[in-house]
C-alpha cells in the first residue's frame, strides 16, 4: 500500500510539481494597485512618480494662488464698489468742506487693508490744518484723532513739497484771497492750473459755483467728524449759503482750475486700492530679481528612448510694469540607460548519443547480455536572449530667456503667463557599457537609445507662480509645455523637431 | 545570487520597479501553487494576489537570498490555509472514527500513464477542500501530518484520514478518466 502511495504521490509531484500558469494581466494592476494605496496610506511616495508629483504640487499651488487672489480681490471689490458709491462722490465734489473729507474716508478705507503703507509726513498735518482753517473749518482738540487721520491722508494728493503751499497763511484769509494770492505770486501755479486736464467739465462747473457760493461763516460749526460722518446724508449737510455774490470771474476761474485739479486727484485715487496706487507707481519703474531654479522634463511622448533631463539655472530678471523679462544661464543634464538586447545562438552540445557497437553474452550464462556502446555527444542549436545596459550621460550648457506677463498681481502672490526659449550646447558626454557583451553565432541586437545627441532648441508657454516667503524672497513653481524646435535626439526616421515635453520648475527668486 | 540580493535589496527598498521584476519572475510557478489548492483560476488569482501583496510587505523580514523561493511558497501556502479557514464553514472533516479505511492496495500505475497534467490539476481541483487541503500540503508543500493538524486545527488522525480518501478519490477518478 505504501508503495502504491508513494507512487502515486510521486505521479502527483511529477505532474504538477512544477506547474507553471501565466496569470491575468489584471492581477499585477490589482497588487500594484493595493501597493499604492497602502504605501499612500502610510505617507510613503516612493513609488510615486515625479511627474504626478510636482504636477499635483503645481495645481495645488496655482489653485490655493487664485482663491487666495479671489478672497482678497473680492474684498477689495467690495471696497473700491462702496467707494465709488456716485452719491458719494457728487457729495464729494459738491462742498469744498466734505472734499477733503471724503477724500480722507477714501484713503481711510484703503489705509484699513493695508496699514503698512502709511507714511508719515510730519509736514502734513499743519498744512491740512491751514486748509480747513482755509475753508472756515474749526478743529476741536478732541477730534484730535479723526484730524490726525485726516490730515496723513489727505496729503496723499497735496504738493506739500511747494514751497506756496508750505508757506503760512493767515487764518483771516479767505479762501479766494489765497487762492489769488498764490497765482499771483507764482506764474508756474498759473501755468499748472491752465494746462490741469478736466475730467468732468459739468461736475466742475457745479462744484465751482458751490464753492463761490459758501460763506465759512456758516458751516464753522459743522465740526471735522460731523462732515466726515455726515457726508452721506444729504439733509444734513447744510446748502451753500451765498454771502459772496461779487466774487470776481477770475477769481471763479482760478478756484475753478485748481478744484477741478483736486478733482482728478481725487478721481485717480477714487476706485483705486493703495496697492494699486502703488503697483501704478511701482509699474514706472524697472524692478530686479535673481532666481536659482531646478527643473525636470518630461517628454510627452510614448517612445521608450526618450528621457527625463532636468536642469539647474540661475537667472536675472528685470520687470517693467507687468511685464517680466529673465536671461540666465544654467546646466542641462540628462541620464540614459539603453538596453541592447542580444538574441544570439550556438551550436552546444545538448546531450549524449549512446552508439551500441555491439552485444556479448557472459559465458556459461546464456541469458546475460554485455552491451558495448561509444558515447557520443549531440550537438545542436541553441537560441540565447541577454540583454545588456548602457548608460549615456549627457550635459549641456543652456541658456533660457523668458518673456512673461503678470497677469495676477498681489502682495504675496504673483501669476506670470510667459513665453519661454532655452538654448543648450552640448559639452559633456560619457558612456558606460558592460565590458564584455555576449559572444556567439548570428548574434544581432537592437538599439533602443539615441545614437547621437546635438545641440538643441526650444520654446515653451510657462504659467510662473510666485509666492512670498519672507522679506524679498519668493518661491516659484512654474509648470511648463514645451517644443523642442531643434531636438537634440537623433535615432532613425525621425524627425528634427519635437516632441513636447512637460516641464515643473521650481526655485527661489529674490527680488530687489 | 548578487542579482538576486540586489533585486531583493530593491524590494526592501519598495521599489515598485523590482515589484514588477518579481512578480513577473514568481507568479507563474506561484499561480500554479495556488490552482491546486483552489477551484478555478479566479479563485487562485485572487490568493495569488493576495499572498504577493503579504510577500511585498514581508520582504524586510527575509534574511537569505538563497531561500526567496520557498518563503515565498510558504507564503502562498498559508494565504490559501487563511482562505480556507476564511470558507470554513462550507467544508467539513470527517473523523477517522467515522469511516472505514480501504486498503489502497490497488496497482493504479497502469492507468496513470496516458493521464496529462491538465487532467491531473482538474482531478486535484474537484477534491473536496478538506482532502485538497492536506493532499496538497503534504504531497506538494512538505508538510507533515502533524504540522497540516496544526495549521488546520484538525487532529493527527483526520489528517491522515483526509489524506487516504484524497488518494482513493483520485484513483478513482484516474481509473474512469
Amino acid at each position: 500500500m505504501n508503495n502504491n502511495n508513494n507512487d502515486m504521490d510521486k505521479f502527483l509531484r511529477g505532474s504538477l510539481g512544477n506547474l507553471e500558469i501565466k496569470p491575468s494581466q489584471s492581477v499585477w494592476k490589482s497588487v500594484s494597485k493595493r501597493l499604492l494605496i497602502l504605501e499612500l496610506a502610510r505617507l510613503n511616495f516612493t513609488n510615486i512618480g515625479k511627474f504626478w508629483l510636482y504636477s499635483g504640487l503645481a495645481t495645488v499651488t496655482t489653485v490655493a494662488g487664485l482663491s487666495l487672489f479671489s478672497i482678497n480681490n473680492n474684498s477689495s471689490e467690495d471696497k473700491i464698489s462702496e467707494i465709488e458709491d456716485p452719491n458719494q462722490i457728487t457729495e464729494t465734489r459738491a462742498n469744498s468742506t466734505s472734499n477733503i473729507s471724503s477724500k480722507t474716508s477714501t484713503v481711510l478705507l484703503d489705509h484699513e487693508n493695508d496699514e503698512s503703507n502709511l507714511q508719515i509726513n510730519e509736514a502734513e498735518p499743519a498744512i491740512i490744518a491751514d486748509e480747513l482753517n482755509d475753508e472756515g473749518i474749526e478743529i476741536k482738540e478732541n477730534d484730535e484723532v479723526n484730524q490726525s487721520q485726516e490730515l496723513h491722508d489727505v496729503t496723499y494728493i497735496a504738493d506739500t513739497k511747494h514751497p506756496e503751499i508750505e508757506k503760512p497763511i493767515t487764518k483771516d484769509e479767505s479762501p479766494n484771497q489765497v487762492e489769488e494770492q498764490i497765482v499771483k505770486e507764482d506764474p508756474a501755479i498759473i501755468e499748472t492750473l491752465a494746462i490741469a486736464e478736466v475730467a468732468d467739465e459739468s461736475q466742475v462747473k457745479k462744484s465751482n459755483t458751490e464753492l463761490v457760493n459758501e460763506e465759512p461763516s456758516k458751516i464753522t460749526h459743522l465740526k471735522a467728524p460731523d462732515v466726515y460722518n455726515d457726508e452721506r446724508k444729504e439733509e444734513l449737510i447744510m446748502p451753500p449759503q451765498s454771502s459772496n455774490q461779487d466774487k470776481k470771474p477770475d477769481n471763479d476761474k482760478n478756484v475753478k482750475q485748481k478744484k477741478a485739479k483736486k478733482i482728478n486727484a481725487n478721481k485717480n485715487t477714487f476706485g483705486k486700492s493703495n496697492e494699486d496706487n502703488a503697483s501704478q507707481s511701482q509699474s514706472k519703474e524697472i524692478a530686479y530679481s535673481v532666481s536659482f531654479n531646478y527643473k525636470h522634463d518630461w517628454p510627452l511622448d510614448n517612445k521608450e528612448y526618450l528621457p527625463q533631463t532636468n536642469a539647474f539655472t540661475i537667472k536675472g530678471g528685470l520687470t517693467w510694469k507687468h511685464w517680466d523679462f529673465n536671461l540666465g544661464i544654467g546646466l542641462h543634464s540628462e541620464h540614459i540607460n539603453t538596453e541592447y538586447e542580444f538574441l544570439y545562438s550556438t551550436y552546444d552540445s545538448t546531450g549524449f548519443f549512446y552508439d551500441i557497437d555491439y552485444y556479448e553474452t557472459i559465458p556459461g550464462n546464456p541469458d546475460s547480455i554485455i552491451i558495448h556502446y561509444t558515447i557520443s555527444p549531440v550537438f545542436d542549436t541553441v537560441n540565447h536572449q541577454d540583454i545588456e545596459q548602457k548608460t549615456q550621460n549627457s550635459r549641456w550648457v543652456v541658456i533660457p530667456i523668458e518673456i512673461g506677463y503678470q497677469i495676477l498681481q498681489k502682495e504675496s502672490y504673483v501669476l506670470k503667463a510667459g513665453i519661454s526659449a532655452s538654448i543648450g550646447w552640448e559639452y559633456y558626454r560619457e558612456n558606460i557599457a558592460p565590458t564584455t557583451f555576449p559572444a556567439g553565432f548570428n548574434t544581432s541586437y537592437q538599439q533602443k537609445g539615441a545614437q547621437s545627441v546635438s545641440p538643441f532648441i526650444t520654446v515653451g508657454f510657462s504659467l510662473e507662480n510666485q509666492i512670498k516667503i519672507y522679506n524679498k524672497w519668493w518661491f516659484i513653481i512654474e509648470p511648463q509645455v514645451y517644443y523642442h524646435m531643434k531636438t537634440p535626439y537623433k535615432w532613425e526616421n525621425s524627425k528634427t523637431s519635437g516632441p513636447f515635453g512637460f516641464g515643473i520648475s521650481t526655485g527661489i527668486k529674490f527680488k530687489f | 545570487m548578487e542579482a538576486l540580493e540586489n533585486l531583493i535589496n530593491d524590494l526592501k527598498a519598495g521599489k515598485r520597479k523590482a515589484q514588477a521584476v518579481l512578480y513577473k519572475k514568481y507568479a507563474p510557478s506561484l499561480l500554479g501553487l495556488c490552482m491546486r489548492y483552489g477551484k478555478s483560476k479566479a479563485e487562485a488569482e485572487d490568493v495569488l494576489q493576495e499572498g504577493f501583496i503579504k510577500i511585498f510587505e514581508k520582504i524586510g523580514g527575509l534574511q537569505k537570498a538563497s531561500s526567496l523561493e520557498p518563503w515565498m511558497k510558504r507564503i502562498m501556502v498559508n494565504t490559501a490555509i487563511n482562505s480556507y479557514h476564511k470558507n470554513l464553514k462550507h467544508y467539513y472533516h470527517q473523523d477517522i472514527d467515522d469511516i472505514q479505511i480501504q486498503d489502497g492496495s490497488e496497482d493504479t500505475s497502469e492507468y496513470m500513464g496516458g493521464i496529462t497534467p491538465e487532467k491531473v490539476l482538474k482531478s486535484v481541483q474537484e477534491l473536496p477542500e478538506g482532502y485538497k487541503l492536506v493532499l496538497n500540503m503534504y504531497v506538494f508543500d512538505g508538510f507533515s501530518h502533524k504540522e497540516i493538524a496544526e495549521e488546520l486545527s484538525i487532529s493527527i488522525n483526520t489528517s491522515k484520514t483526509q489524506l487516504l480518501k484524497a488518494r482513493r478519490k483520485l484513483r478513482e477518478k484516474f481509473k474512469n478518466a
